[in-house]
């Protein structure tokens, strides 16, 4: 166990050295940011505002720091996040590949699943540490402009939710929400990482998952697909919206996650397969 | 005893191209074994076979008696390998690189790491990017890490391609002090004929994936082929003329006279001598190994 963590402790300092994953933090700052600052001045809080009084709300009350940091997550990760994900996920194995660097990683004395597993391990690792980064950093940017306290007003078209809660409900809520849609953005890095150990370019890999995402969510909007959606990852990765659901009902919750976990063993153990017989010579 | 046993190892590209074709070595304790062989002979394909980095299609091949196919973990715990361009991550230091490295073989031991990489001169930039490294220095943290931790045995694939005549003398001395105090058993890919005559104690040749030749580097007399003898003197048209009387030929630039196998040196140095012509040098002929190469190229 203890080389194992030493394994999986250099392969994470590797992922985080490179410049390229901390300018990705930085550029979803920036992001937040931006979102912020165009929500203020393109209208987005006027419509929120008339939007929630017409719900018979205060809108005073769900003007709250979690109200827009539930805002600016959403769509930081429809922007940025995803698209992210998917390009750590496609480097993880098919850019070392590229760069040659299995020709001194395997001529070690580890095997091609142990390398595998602290590679994907670290990948799991990293996806959550970004989610929670986004949502953090959301709600740091949302508490400097609103202050602490207020409401927690959650919408959502897919699934579809409209929730009000108080601060301290919120933040739990919010908190859950963190770790369940860390868990069920996983998917997309192992989808990612599934196609980053066929022989291919890493940022075919990355394209390829993102595009299965983009097919799957195509789908899971037609009606072609109505009776037969538990096929479609989309409909497990929403799940995880569910812990903002008053009562939350925990059983759709578990069922879309251990779903979600399935796939990602599944993934792994065929990427597996398909890299322990690949041949690694220039 | 065999550290590395390589049995009738079959490579087919899935080109169709056929990379090696039941190739049979032995690397046995403490020795040096060059492997030599044109470009696309089979060498580095060898190599990756012998690393685990290529899968054979028929054949075993077995390092420190593990199996590499099953057991590549074990076989390869006292094992320290170049293998190809080493490409090490250039965001890092040297140091980083190492640590990242080693730690795949569950060990870190900064003293030892030290004392490796004053050994192999990389001292003064240890701390320093990859990215900023020269060719030379690249080499150097590539053998560091092929010793780190100390190994029983040294796999390289052409590890001094691109350096400098002087750092090439260096890592031939590195390597045969590394023989001598730690008896490692080492196996040298190389397409430099100088450097395997130098430093190995056998080698084997392959060529377009066969195996044509194992056994000594100093060669002596071929038992396959007629005797040879260098005979140099003044009179050099005497000389051609009895040399063609008796059926040999010779080359007078080099010196070399080879005997068809009804004649002795003797015979011949008597026939010169009765002839008159006067005998500067006359010593048996020892075959270097580029004419060994070149001669089982030609073949």
């Amino acid at each position: 166990m203890t080389v194992f963590f030493r394994q999986w402790s250099a392969e994470m300092r590797k992922l985080l050295a490179r410049k390229r994953t901390l300018m990705g933090f930085v550029a979803f700052l920036l992001l937040e940011a931006a979102i912020l600052v165009l929500f203020k001045f393109m209208g987005g809080e006027k419509r929120l505002a008339w939007f929630i009084e017409r719900q018979g709300q205060q809108f005073g009350h769900y003007d709250s720091a979690l109200t827009l940091a539930m805002i600016v997550i959403g769509l930081s990760i429809l922007l940025l996040g995803s698209i992210y994900l998917a390009l750590v996920g496609g480097d993880m194995v098919a850019k070392e590949s590229e760069d040659g660097h299995y020709r001194l990683l395997l001529i070690r004395p580890i095997s091609r699943l142990r390398l595998l597993a602290v590679k994907y391990l670290s990948l799991a690792a990293y996806t959550v540490l970004l989610v929670q980064f986004i949502c953090w950093s959301s709600l740091v940017l949302g508490l400097l402009l609103k202050g602490w306290g207020g409401g927690f007003f959650v919408f959502m078209r897919d699934p579809p939710l409209m929730e009000f809660h108080d601060w301290n409900a919120g933040l739990w809520r919010f908190a859950l929400s963190t770790l369940t849609s860390s868990l069920a953005l996983l998917t997309l890095s192992s989808l990612a990482f599934f196609f980053s150990c066929l022989p291919i370019k890493p940022a075919a890999a990355s394209v390829a998952a993102l595009t299965y995402f983009l097919i799957d969510r195509i789908l899971m909007e037609s009606s072609f697909m109505e009776n037969h959606d538990d096929f479609l990852l989309s409909k497990h990765i929403v799940s995880w919206a569910f812990v903002l659901r008053d009562p939350v009902p925990w059983a759709w919750i578990g069922r879309g996650l251990v779903t979600l976990m399935a796939v990602n063993a599944s993934l792994f153990v065929l990427g597996h397969a398909v890299f322990a017989n690949r041949d690694l010579k220039s | 005893m065999a550290v590395v046993e390589v049995e009738s190892v079959t490579k087919r590209w899935s080109t169709g191209r056929l990379a090696l074709d039941a190739v049979s070595l032995q690397l046995r304790q403490g020795e040096i074994l060059g492997l030599l062989g044109h470009n696309g002979a089979g060498k580095s394909t060898l190599m990756g076979i012998l690393l685990g980095m290529v899968r054979p299609d028929a054949g075993s091949v077995r390092v420190a008696g593990h199996c590499i196919e099953r057991d590549k973990v074990a076989a390869l715990g006292r094992v320290g390998a170049i293998y190809e361009a080493p490409a090490f991550y250039d965001y890092l230091t040297g140091m980083q690189n190492l640590r990242a490295l080693t730690a795949l073989s569950g060990w870190w031991k900064p003293r030892e790491v030290e004392r490796v990489v004053a050994m192999v001169g990389l001292s003064q930039r240890v701390h320093h990017r990859v990215g900023t490294y020269s060719h030379g220095m690249r080499q150097r943290l590539a053998l560091a890490q092929a010793l780190l931790p100390m190994p029983k045995c040294l796999l390289l694939d052409e590890p001094t391609d691109g350096l400098d005549p002087e750092g090439i003398v260096e890592w031939r001395e590195l390597l045969l002090r590394l023989r001598a105090e730690h008896g490692l058993s080492i196996l040298l890919n190389s397409h430099l004929l100088s450097e395997v005559a130098q430093l190995c104690d056998r080698c084997v040749i392959l060529r377009q994936g066969s195996k044509v030749y194992e056994g000594e580097v100093r060669l002596r007399q071929r038992k396959d082929h007629a005797p040879a003898y260098v005979l140099r003197g003044p009179d050099v048209i005497l000389i051609r003329q009895v040399c063609h009387q008796a059926a040999c030929s010779w080359d007078e630039t080099s010196g070399v006279v080879n005997l068809p196998e009804h004649l002795s040196g003797a015979d011949l140095l008597r026939r010169l001598v009765e002839a008159g012509a006067r005998i500067e040098h006359w010593v048996v002929h020892q075959a270097s190994l580029e004419e060994l190469y070149l001669s089982l190229s030609k073949s």
